[in-house]
């Protein structure tokens, strides 16, 4: 009886397995610990799996107005969350209707599914290939350097359209065919910054706080290289992780080398909102000189007073657009929502163009000459990365407002 | 010069927080053998309580404290009754135990991140004002901290050593089936075990708060520095784990003298890694053999 007990129970855990990989990716595991292992999942087929739906484009009438998908895998847990549903999540969802307020593209109407990656490239990957085999998805909107590289293999396997529009690593766009973005690389927003730097600060040096991940290191030596080229200095660096929460030991340490100008370069506001906040209570009263991105409630909630003066680049937004935004939803974006919305009518071109084949989906995007969006003047013109304009802005009684 | 005292500082800070967790951690590992890492769940509690207390209701900060001691130790009683004592009553092991305790947190911790949502929620918006005291930067976290250790810790120990539920506790953690025979009611020292437990994570996790704000997943990073406190220290004599505790703070925040912050972590599981091979008895070995508490 014992045995026949422990069977069903083995057997019940097994199909639990299977259906969590075929569900969403919301796995119940602690998601504080960046390194601890979701419960294992296997990236099994759905086992009901209807007929197999081809990429082509539709043939009966019976799919003409079937809704075309657009696949998106962000940061959906965590403390990134709300800023993930805010503006990473708002953005194509803006795009989406107004495309369906429109009439849809060719008489589909479009429709955004997500899941979660939690940041992690193991659950990128799961959550991708549910979009991809359960959704059908013929393209998919991702974030962050390590989940998208992960990706990738995905991508070129299904021939999905990849679209990290705020990825900025530059390795992206020649490791795949179906990689497309519409944010600077790692490497120009660190030049950017370092020229604007060189330019203006004086006495020209700095201390620098940088996040350990592959695309911010980038970013961090391509700032080196160009700000110590035009004669500045760099007078002591220190990392942090991801999810840190305490920054005092290092902000110490920065502190007694003496600079007057902090440069932090990280993935997320969070993180740059605390080491403001932290810097300020030692009575550090540092000029803040920080990369994108940093426009978010949480970090003005967290830093409050100490974001004051921030200088920060970012991308150059349409303040038409950034109207229309805030008006449907009652508050400012993030340049990361407008690149999101942006790419959401990028790839609608290109649903217009190819239907669900994603092959003429991607000729059609890289095509584009000139594309007036969310984030101004989009130029693709045979590459699958389009060249946006950038600005600084700082931070005034709690306002993002641009720098004069 | 500054730089150092201001490290020892924060050190003993960071220690005050691990060793209110491991006291708290310890005292139930110590009575009941349970891993018990609900108490992660406590601290996530009392850091929410906490941030309730003072912005929902407008508490000052520092009573709110005093308000978090007894509605954390109503939550560890609860759990005992609701989560272990069904498993106890039907005779299942440790293991048992701890796998019903890691269930519930995993439940639970994402219970919390569906009802108050997954962002940080903020005690203080801004930097804290701050008090320049002969050079050091001294925020009024530190000053919790360590008001909040000074009283606590020395009123446990009055608790524990003074006390006749004190001594059960004590009784229980030296040999339970001996504590029985001389009349212990387990039962209930257990809920008081819990109690005092619990009251000191959820104090962790109210500092905490103070410090960095309130979020479902809080307590998990604070819950590895207090077990390897209490292994450092000594399993099983709580003051070593204090003791531990407040070493770990040091060292962690010492290191950033001469190593860079990535390899903070390192340090604290590398010393936790030699004590595990050349002394497992902690710093306070010999004194657990004639002598435990």
């Amino acid at each position: 009886m014992r045995k026949v007990l422990i069977l069903l129970v083995a057997l019940v855990f097994a199909l639990g397995t299977l259906l969590t990989a075929c569900s969403s990716g919301q796995a119940p595991a602690p998601a504080s610990a960046p390194k601890a292992e979701a419960p294992a999942q296997p990236q099994a087929e759905t086992k009901a799996a209807p007929k197999a739906e081809t990429k082509a484009a539709p043939t009966a009438e019976a799919k003409a107005l079937e809704p075309y998908k657009i696949g998106g895998t962000f940061v959906m847990t965590g403390d990134q969350a709300e800023y993930t549903k805010k503006n990473l999540i708002a953005g194509m969802d803006f795009a989406i209707e107004e495309i369906n307020a429109k009439g849809g593209i060719n008489g589909h109407k479009l429709q955004g599914v997500y899941e979660d990656s939690k940041g992690d490239p193991k659950e990128g990957v799961a959550a991708m290939r549910k979009l991809v085999e359960v959704d059908k998805v013929p393209a998919v909107v991702t974030i962050y350097t390590f989940v998208t590289f992960a990706q990738i293999p995905v991508a070129d396997e299904t021939k999905t359209i990849l679209y990290a529009a705020s990825v900025q690593h530059p390795d992206l766009i020649k490791n795949s065919p179906w990689t497309f973005r519409n944010a600077p690389t790692a490497a120009q927003e660190g030049s950017y910054i370092a020229e604007w730097a060189a330019g203006k600060l004086n006495p020209k040096s700095v201390a620098v706080m940088y996040e350990e991940n592959d695309a911010i290191r980038l970013q961090n030596n391509t700032f080196r290289d160009v700000f110590t080229k035009s004669g500045g200095k760099v007078l002591g660096e220190e990392t942090f992780k991801p999810n840190d929460t305490d920054f005092r030991a290092q902000l110490s340490k920065l502190r007694s080398t003496n600079a007057s100008n902090l440069v932090i370069h990280g993935s997320a506001p969070v993180e740059k909102a605390r080491i403001m906040k932290q810097a300020r209570e030692m009575g550090w009263n540092v000029q803040f000189i920080i990369s994108s991105p940093l426009e978010d409630k949480q970090t003005i909630e967290i830093a409050g007073s100490a974001a004051e003066g921030a200088i920060y680049d970012a991308a150059y937004v349409d303040p038409a657009w950034i109207k229309r935004f805030k008006d449907k939803y009652g508050y400012e974006p993030d340049p990361n929502a407008a690149k999101n919305y942006d790419a959401v009518k990028v790839i609608a071109i290109g649903l217009e163009k190819g239907g669900t084949d994603t092959t003429k989906m991607a000729k059609a995007m890289t095509e584009i000459k000139e594309y007036n969006g969310a984030l101004g003047k989009l130029v693709f013109d045979g590459s699958r990365e389009a060249k946006i304009q950038m600005l600084m802005k700082t931070i005034k009684n709690g306002q993002f407002v641009e720098l004069k | 010069m500054s730089l150092l005292v201001q490290l020892v500082l924060n050190g003993i800070v960071a220690g005050g927080i691990y060793a209110l967790m491991s006291l708290g951690f310890g005292v139930i590992y110590n009575a009941t053998r349970i891993f018990h890492v609900l108490a992660i769940l406590v601290n996530a509690l009392g850091a929410y309580i906490f941030f309730w207390l003072v912005v929902g209701v407008g508490v000052n900060p520092y009573l709110a404290f005093l308000f978090v001691i007894p509605l954390s130790a109503l939550a560890g009683m609860v759990m005992d009754i609701l989560a272990y004592r069904p498993i106890r009553a039907r005779r299942g092991g440790l293991t048992t135990l701890f796998v019903v305790s890691l269930g519930l947190l995993i439940l639970l911790q994402n219970f919390y991140a569906f009802a108050f949502g997954e962002e940080t929620k903020v005690v203080h918006q801004g930097p804290l004002p701050a008090y320049n005291l002969f050079g050091l930067t001294v925020t009024p976290v530190h000053v919790s901290v360590l008001v909040v250790c000074a009283v606590i810790l020395p009123v446990t120990q009055l608790f524990l050593t003074r006390t006749k539920l004190g001594r059960a506790v004590r009784a229980l953690s030296c040999n339970s089936d001996l504590a029985v025979v001389v009349g212990v009611d387990v039962p209930r020292t257990y809920l008081v075990v819990f109690a005092l437990g619990s009251a000191l994570a959820g104090l962790a996790g109210a500092l905490l708060s103070f410090d960095l704000g309130a979020q479902p997943y809080v307590g998990f990073v604070v819950i590895l520095y207090a077990i390897v406190s209490v292994i450092v220290g000594g399993v099983g004599y709580l003051p070593g784990a204090i003791a531990g505790a407040f070493l770990l703070g040091l060292v962690q925040n010492l290191s950033l003298y001469v190593i860079s912050v990535q390899w903070q972590d390192v340090v604290v599981f590398g010393l936790l890694f030699l004590f595990l091979v050349f002394r497992p008895q902690g710093v306070f070995g010999t004194a657990i053999v004639s002598r435990r508490f």
